[in-house]
C-alpha cells in the first residue's frame, strides 16, 4: 500500500495539474466541513449595501440584499459537496456490488441484471432525474442524492463486471479457488484491488456528474430553494437580473466560477488516479 | 476561434436573413413565455397578444373609476329600465370581411355562459335590439354598475362565423336555466343537468383549434413563434386612419429577459407584471430615451398564517407577528424606492390605497393600526400571550421554541427577495425563521391541505370594487372552505369560517363576502361594509397585507413618441395592449 | 449476422416498453394535480371571479377516470402502441404527439449539428495533439481542452447569452426563428433558423468537443505505440499512409461507438440549453411541462427522448458491423461490451456518469 502511496505522490508531483486539482478539492472539502462553523451570514440587510463592489470587508462584494457574497459562497459549499459525495457514494456502492456479483456469479443472474443495466445505460439520466425530482419535490439532501444516482450506477456496474469476469478466469483466481478461500476473501483480496482503479475514478466522476445535475435542478427551479447553495445563488442572481448590470455580475459569476473550478479540479485530480492505476501509463 | 467564426457567420446570415426589425415596428416585451398556443379564447393557451390588437374589447375601464369606461367596439350604451342597451361600432368588420353584428356578441355571451362568466350572474336574458344593438336584461337586485363591470371587463366578442355553430338552442336554454337556478341555489345549480350540458359544450369548444384568428381589431396576425407574435396593421379596421404603427412585435419572455430586451434597446415598451429590480431601474433610468412609470394598482400580496395550528390561532400572536415583519424594509429591498413594482402598505387593511381612499374617510383610515416594524411592541404582545424570551430566542407557553417556516411560491421571484428579508429580520429578533420555496405547480395545493405554517399569498384584489377585493382575499370563498374543485371543504388558507366581524356580528366569512360582492353596488352601503371588513382585517389580522403591487410601465422614446409620463391615460388604462391602441387613436403615440 | 440484428432490435423494443411502463407509473404517482396549477394561474390573471376560475378548470378537465390501475395501464399501453400519448392537459385541443412532433425536429437538428461539429473539431484537435504529443504547446492545449470540457453546459449558455445577446446584440436571445419569416423552404426562414441555432449549438459544442479531442488523443497515442504501426514503420511505409490507414482508422473506431452514447447525454443536456435559449425543442417542452404539471406532455417528452436515444443506439449498432466486421463474430462480440465500458471510463464529459 505504501508503494501505491509513493507512486501516487510521484505522479502528483510529475503532473502539476493533477496536484493543483487535488489541492483545490481538498480546500473545497475543508470549506464544506468547517465553513459553516466559522462563517455566519449576517442578518443585516440593507438596500444601501446592495451590490457593493469587492472590498476588504466584502472580497466578492455583496448581493441584492447587501449580504456578503463570499460568505454565501462558503456556506453554499456544503450542500453541494454533501449531495455530490452522497450521490457518488450511492452510485459507487450499487455499481460495485452489482458488478462484482454479476462477474462472480455469472449465468442467468448475470444475464438478467446486465439487461437491466442496458436499460439504465440507455435511458438519458438527466430527463429522468428531472421528472423524478418534479414528482418528489424535496430539498432533503439524502433524497436528492438518491434521485441523482438513479441511473449513474449502471456504467460502473458494467465496467466492474467485465473486470471481474476477466479476472475470474485468470490463474491467481483459480489458485485461490483451489486453495479453498471463501468467497468473501476472494472478493476482498483479489477482486477489489483489481477493480479499484475503475471504482476510484468512477467515484470522482460521479461527484462531478452529481454536482452538474444538482446545480442544474436548482437552476431550473425543479428543486426547492431553501438556505444557500451555489445553484440557488445562480438561480436568484438570474431572476434578480444580475446578468443585466455590471455591478451585480460578480454575484452571478462567483458561484459559477466556484462550480467550474471544482469540476475542473475533480477532473484533473482523477487523471492522476488514472495514471496511478493504469500500469501502461505508470511505466512512462 | 469558434466564437469569431460564429460571429462572422451570424453577421452574414443576419444580413441575408433580413430579420432586422425596422424602426416602425413597435416591440412590446411581456413576461409570460408560452410553449403552446391556440387561437381559441376558451383555452388557457390563448395568446395574450390577441386582446386589443386582434380582438377588440367592448369598452375599457378608466381605472380606478368603477363607473367610467372608454368605448371601443361598443360605440355607446344606455340604460332603459332594467335593460342595458349596447350599440356596436357601425363600421366594425371581421377580418374575413363580414360585419360585426349583434349575433356575434350574443353568441359570444352564451359561450362565455358555458365558461361560467360572472356576467351571467348579472343578467336574466340577452337579445338583439337591432343589427348592431344588443339588449341585456338585468337580473333582479343586481346593481347596473356590476353588470357594466363584468360585461366590459370580462367579455371580448368573437366571430359567429367560427364559434356560432356551437351555440345551439339547447346551450342557450342551459345557460339561462343554470344561471336562474344558481341565483337562488348555487349547490343545486352545480349538480343540475343544465350545468352538465354546459360542461359538455365547453369541453367540446375547448378542443377547437382554429388555424388563424379572425379578429375585428386594428391588427392581424403575421406570424407566431414560441416567444413572439408578429402583428401587422389591418386596413379594414374602422378607425384604421388613426393607426400609425404598421407592425407590432409582441414578445413573451421569462422575466429577466424582458428587462434584457428593454435595456438592450430591442424592446420599446413593457407593461403589465413588468418587474424591474432596483438595480435594473437604476440602469434603465440612465438609459437614453428611457422612461419608467409606476402606477399604483389594485393587486396585493399577503402573509397568511395557518390558523388551524397553534400559535397562529391566537390573535395576539398574529398581531405580534404583524409588528415583527419589517414590511417597509421587505418592500424596499425587493422592489426599491424609485418607480417600484410594489410598495409597502402603510395601513394593512386588506385594500390598496387607491381603493381605500375612495371608500374610507381619512379619519377612518387614521384610526387603523399601521403595524410599522416595532420589535418592542412584538415583544410586548408575545409576552402578553404567555411567550417567554430566553437567551434572545422566543419560547411558546408549552416550552417549545417559536420557529417559523415561511413558504413561498418559487415562481414569485421578486417576492422571494422580500421574504428572505423577513426571515432574516425575524431570526434576528429571536423568532427563528427559515424560508423555503415551493414549486409553482403544487404551491396552492400545499396551502389548501394545510401543509404550511406561514406562507405568502398572491395576488388578491385586482378590482376597484373593495368588496370584490375582500372576496378574492384568502378569507374569500375561493380559498376559505371553497365549495368547488379539488380543495372543496379544505381550510388550509383562510380564516374562520365564522368570525366576529365588527358591525356584522358573528358571520360565516366566505359566504357573507360572496353575497356582498355579488349584491352590493357603489353607495353608502358599500362604504359601510368596506369599513367593517377593513377593521376586521386590521384588528384580527386574518392575514397580513405586506405589499401593494404597482404596474411598472417602461417605454423608450427612441423610435416612438409616447404620451408624457404625467398623462392620465397611463393611469386609466391598465392593459398595455389597450394603451397602445387607445393612445394611437387619441394621437399621442406614433412612430418618430 | 441476422441473430445479431434480431438481438439488437429486441433489446431496443424491450427498453422502449420498460420506459413507457415507467412513465405510466410515474404519472400515477404524481402528487397534487394539474388542476390546481391551472387554478392558481387563472387566479393570478386577476379578472376572474373564484367561481369562474373553478368552473373553467372543471370544464377543461372534466373528471379523472376512477378505474382500477391495471385497466388504466392496459389502456395506456394500447394507446401508446398506436402512437397515442393522450392530449395536453393545458391545451386539450392538442395531442401530445402533435406537440412533440413539432418540438423533436428542433432538438434533432440542434443536437445533431452540435454532435457533428464537436465530433469533427474534437477528432481534428485530438489527432493534432497526438501527432505532436511532446510539444509544450500540446501540453497547454490539453490542459485547456480538459478545462473547457469540465464546464457545465448551462454555465456556458449563461455566459454566451450575457456576451452575445445582452451585451453585444449579435444573436437573438432565443426562439428557433423570427416571427416575421414564413416557415418553409425559403431563404429568410433558413437564415433565421441558422442564426437562432448558433448559440445553442455553440453551447453544446464548446463543452462537447473537448471530450472527443481527449479521447481521440488517447486512442491515437496508444495506436501509435501498437505493434502493427511499428511494424508498418519498419516496413518503410510512408508517414501519411500510416496515419491514414493504420492510426486514423483504428483510433477512430471506438469514437464512433461513443457517438451514440453521447447522443443520449446531449439529448439530456438539451433540457438546460433549450430552456435558456427558449429553443422550442423537446427539452424545452419537458421543462415547461414539468413547471406547469402538464403530466401527459411531460411523460410524452420523456418517452420520446428515450426512444430517440434507443433508436440512434440501434442505428449505430446496425451500422457498426459495416465499419468493423469483427463485431458480429462471437469473439468480437464478447470483447465489445468490455471495450465500450473501458472507453467510457476515460474523459467522460461532466455529468457523464450521472446525466
Amino acid at each position: 500500500m505504501s508503494d501505491l502511496m509513493r507512486d501516487f505522490w510521484r505522479i502528483l508531483r510529475a503532473d502539476k495539474s493533477a496536484l493543483v486539482g487535488g489541492i483545490i478539492v481538498l480546500i473545497y472539502l475543508l470549506t464544506a466541513i468547517f465553513g459553516p462553523v466559522i462563517f455566519h451570514l449576517s442578518n443585516v440587510q440593507s438596500a444601501a449595501n446592495a451590490y457593493l463592489g469587492p472590498s476588504v470587508r466584502h472580497p466578492l462584494g455583496t448581493d441584492f440584499l447587501g449580504q456578503d457574497v463570499a460568505t454565501e459562497l462558503i456556506l453554499g459549499a456544503r450542500p453541494i459537496m454533501e449531495v455530490g459525495l452522497m450521490a457518488a457514494t450511492i452510485i459507487t456502492l450499487i455499481g460495485v456490488v452489482i458488478g462484482l456479483l454479476c462477474g462472480y456469479v455469472g449465468g442467468l443472474f448475470d444475464d438478467t441484471v446486465m439487461r437491466v443495466v442496458d436499460v439504465a445505460l440507455t435511458i438519458p439520466g438527466l430527463p429522468l432525474i428531472i421528472v423524478i425530482a418534479a414528482i418528489v419535490h424535496s430539498s432533503n439532501p439524502f433524497v436528492l442524492a438518491g434521485i441523482l444516482s438513479v441511473t449513474g450506477w449502471a456504467g460502473l456496474a458494467r465496467a466492474v463486471r467485465s473486470q471481474a469476469t476477466s479476472l475470474r478466469t485468470m490463474d491467481f483466481m483459480a489458485a485461490a479457488r483451489v486453495q479453498g478461500l471463501p468467497l468473501r476473501n476472494i472478493v476482498a483480496r483479489q477482486l477489489l484491488p483489481n477493480v479499484g482503479p475503475y471504482v476510484a475514478i468512477h467515484f470522482l466522476l460521479g461527484i462531478t456528474g452529481a454536482i452538474y445535475a444538482e446545480v442544474g435542478l436548482f437552476l431550473l427551479g425543479v428543486a426547492p430553494i431553501s438556505g444557500t447553495n451555489w445553484g440557488i445563488m445562480i438561480n436568484l442572481a438570474m431572476s434578480q437580473g444580475a446578468l443585466l448590470s455590471s455591478r451585480s455580475l460578480i454575484y452571478l459569476f462567483a458561484p459559477m466560477a466556484a462550480i467550474v473550478i471544482l469540476q475542473v479540479a475533480f477532473v484533473f485530480f482523477s487523471r492522476a488516479l488514472d495514471s496511478l492505476f493504469n500500469p501502461r501509463l505508470r511505466v512512462q | 476561434m469558434l466564437g469569431t467564426l460564429a460571429l462572422a457567420v451570424a453577421l452574414l446570415l443576419t444580413a441575408c436573413g433580413g430579420n432586422q426589425s425596422s424602426n416602425a415596428t413597435l416591440v412590446m416585451a411581456s413576461s409570460g413565455p408560452w410553449t403552446q398556443w391556440q387561437w381559441n379564447p376558451w383555452t388557457t393557451v390563448f395568446p395574450g397578444a390577441a386582446g386589443g390588437f386582434i380582438y377588440l374589447p367592448l369598452a375599457v375601464q378608466d381605472w380606478p373609476n368603477l363607473t367610467s369606461f372608454t368605448p371601443m367596439l361598443a360605440s355607446s350604451w344606455s340604460v332603459q329600465g332594467d335593460k342595458l342597451l349596447v350599440k356596436l361600432q357601425p363600421n366594425a368588420r371581421w377580418q374575413n370581411g363580414q360585419p360585426v353584428t349583434s349575433t356575434d356578441l350574443i353568441d359570444t355571451l352564451y359561450l362565455y355562459g358555458a365558461d361560467g362568466a360572472p356576467v351571467w350572474a348579472d343578467i336574466a336574458s340577452v337579445s338583439a335590439a337591432g343589427q348592431k344593438e344588443v339588449a341585456l336584461t338585468l337580473r333582479k337586485g343586481v346593481p347596473m354598475v356590476l353588470l357594466e363591470n363584468n360585461l366590459f371587463n370580462g367579455i371580448i366578442p368573437f366571430p359567429s362565423s367560427v364559434w356560432g355553430k356551437y351555440v345551439t338552442p339547447s346551450l342557450k336554454a342551459d345557460v339561462i336555466a343554470y344561471n336562474n337556478l344558481a341565483a337562488t341555489d348555487p349547490n343545486a345549480a352545480a349538480s343540475s343537468a343544465a350545468n352538465q350540458g354546459l360542461a359538455a359544450v365547453f369541453q367540446k369548444v375547448a378542443k377547437v383549434a382554429p388555424s388563424t384568428p379572425i379578429g375585428d381589431g386594428p391588427y392581424k396576425l403575421a406570424g407566431i413563434t414560441t416567444q413572439e407574435v408578429r402583428l401587422i396593421k389591418w386596413d379594414g379596421y374602422y378607425d384604421a386612419k388613426s393607426i400609425t404603427i404598421p407592425q407590432i412585435s409582441f414578445l413573451g419572455l421569462a422575466q429577466p429577459d424582458v428587462n434584457a430586451q428593454l435595456l438592450s434597446g430591442r424592446a420599446d415598451f413593457s407593461s403589465g407584471w413588468l418587474y424591474m429590480p432596483p438595480t435594473i431601474v437604476q440602469r434603465w433610468n440612465h438609459t437614453q430615451d428611457a422612461h419608467l412609470l409606476s402606477v399604483p394598482g389594485t393587486f396585493q400580496a399577503q402573509v397568511i398564517f395557518n390558523d388551524t395550528q397553534y400559535p397562529f390561532t391566537d390573535t395576539t400572536v398574529r398581531q405580534a407577528l404583524a409588528y415583527a415583519f419589517p414590511l417597509q424594509k421587505m418592500n424596499q429591498l425587493a422592489w426599491g424606492n424609485i418607480s417600484p413594482h410594489a410598495v409597502y402598505p402603510q395601513i394593512p387593511d386588506g385594500l390598496t390605497p387607491k381603493v381605500a381612499d375612495q371608500f374610507l374617510t381619512q379619519s377612518q383610515l387614521s384610526s387603523l393600526n399601521t403595524y410599522s416594524y416595532d420589535p418592542s411592541k412584538a415583544d410586548q404582545l408575545l409576552t402578553s400571550a404567555g411567550f417567554q424570551k430566553k437567551n434572545g430566542e422566543w419560547y411558546m407557553p408549552n416550552g417549545k421554541q417559536l420557529t417559523l417556516a415561511l413558504s413561498i411560491d418559487a415562481a414569485w421571484t421578486d417576492q422571494v427577495a422580500a421574504l428572505k428579508v423577513a426571515a432574516s429580520t425575524l431570526s434576528s429578533i429571536g423568532i427563528q425563521s427559515t424560508l423555503t420555496t415551493v414549486e409553482d405547480a403544487t404551491y396552492v395545493q400545499d396551502l389548501h391541505s394545510g401543509n404550511f405554517q406561514v406562507a405568502t399569498y398572491c395576488c388578491a384584489g385586482g378590482s376597484p370594487d373593495p368588496l370584490t377585493d375582500f372576496a378574492a382575499s384568502p378569507m374569500g370563498s375561493l380559498e376559505n372552505y371553497t365549495t368547488y374543485g379539488n380543495n372543496k371543504g379544505q381550510h388550509g388558507i383562510g380564516f374562520g369560517p365564522t368570525a366576529d366581524v365588527p358591525g356584522l356580528g358573528t358571520v360565516n366569512v366566505p359566504e357573507t363576502l360572496d353575497a356582498e360582492a355579488n349584491g352590493v353596488g357603489p353607495g353608502s352601503q358599500m362604504k359601510d361594509l368596506t369599513w367593517d371588513w377593513a377593521k376586521f382585517v386590521n384588528q384580527q389580522v386574518p392575514y397580513l397585507q405586506y405589499t401593494n403591487f404597482a404596474n411598472q410601465i417602461a417605454y423608450s422614446t427612441s423610435n416612438f413618441d409616447w404620451p408624457k409620463t404625467s398623462n392620465q391615460t397611463w393611469v386609466n388604462i391598465n392593459s398595455g395592449n389597450y394603451a397602445v391602441i387607445l393612445e394611437q387613436e387619441n394621437g399621442s403615440l406614433h412612430p418618430k | 449476422m441476422i441473430s445479431y440484428i434480431v438481438r439488437r432490435v429486441v433489446m431496443a423494443a424491450v427498453i422502449i416498453y420498460v420506459v413507457v411502463t415507467l412513465s405510466f407509473f410515474m404519472v400515477r404517482l404524481m402528487p397534487g394535480n394539474p388542476m390546481d396549477y391551472l387554478e392558481s394561474q387563472l387566479e393570478r390573471q386577476g379578472n376572474l371571479t373564484p367561481q369562474q376560475v373553478e368552473e373553467k378548470v372543471h370544464a377543461i378537465y372534466g373528471l379523472l377516470p376512477n378505474e382500477p390501475v391495471w385497466k388504466q395501464y392496459l389502456q395506456y399501453m394500447a394507446q401508446a402502441a398506436q402512437g397515442n400519448l393522450g392530449t395536453s392537459l393545458n391545451d386539450p385541443g392538442q395531442t401530445v404527439v402533435h406537440i412533440i412532433a413539432g418540438a423533436l425536429p428542433w432538438t434533432i437538428f440542434s443536437v445533431g449539428v452540435a454532435l457533428i461539429v464537436s465530433f469533427v473539431i474534437g477528432i481534428a484537435v485530438g489527432t493534432v495533439m497526438a501527432a505532436f504529443q511532446d510539444r509544450q504547446l500540446t501540453k497547454v492545449a490539453t490542459l485547456f481542452v480538459s478545462f473547457i470540457s469540465a464546464i457545465p453546459n448551462y454555465l456556458v449558455a449563461i455566459v454566451l447569452i450575457y456576451l452575445l445577446a445582452d451585451t453585444y446584440r449579435v444573436f437573438p436571445t432565443g426562439g428557433a426563428y423570427a416571427a416575421d419569416v414564413n416557415p418553409g423552404a425559403n431563404l429568410p426562414f433558413i437564415g433565421s433558423v441558422l442564426v437562432h441555432a448558433i448559440m445553442p449549438i455553440a453551447s453544446y459544442s464548446i463543452v462537447g468537443f473537448g471530450g472527443w479531442a481527449l479521447q481521440m488523443k488517447g486512442s491515437a497515442v496508444s495506436t501509435l505505440g501498437s505493434e502493427y504501426v511499428r511494424a508498418a514503420e519498419a516496413r518503410g511505409l510512408g508517414a501519411r499512409r500510416i496515419t491514414q490507414t493504420y492510426v486514423g482508422r483504428n483510433s477512430m473506431l471506438p469514437q464512433v461507438t461513443l457517438l451514440a452514447l453521447s447522443l443520449g447525454f446531449m439529448f439530456g443536456g438539451s433540457v438546460f440549453i433549450e430552456t435558456y435559449f427558449n429553443y422550442p425543442g423537446i427539452g424545452y417542452q419537458l421543462i415547461n411541462a414539468v413547471n406547469s404539471r402538464d403530466y401527459s406532455v411531460m411523460m410524452g417528452c420523456f418517452v420520446l427522448i428515450t426512444v430517440s436515444v434507443v433508436i440512434s443506439n440501434l442505428l449505430v449498432d446496425l451500422v457498426y458491423p459495416l465499419v468493423d466486421p469483427r463485431i458480429v463474430s462471437p469473439a468480437g462480440r464478447r470483447s465489445r461490451p468490455g471495450a465500450r465500458a473501458g472507453a467510457e471510463e476515460q474523459n467522460v464529459p461532466v455529468g457523464g456518469t450521472v446525466a
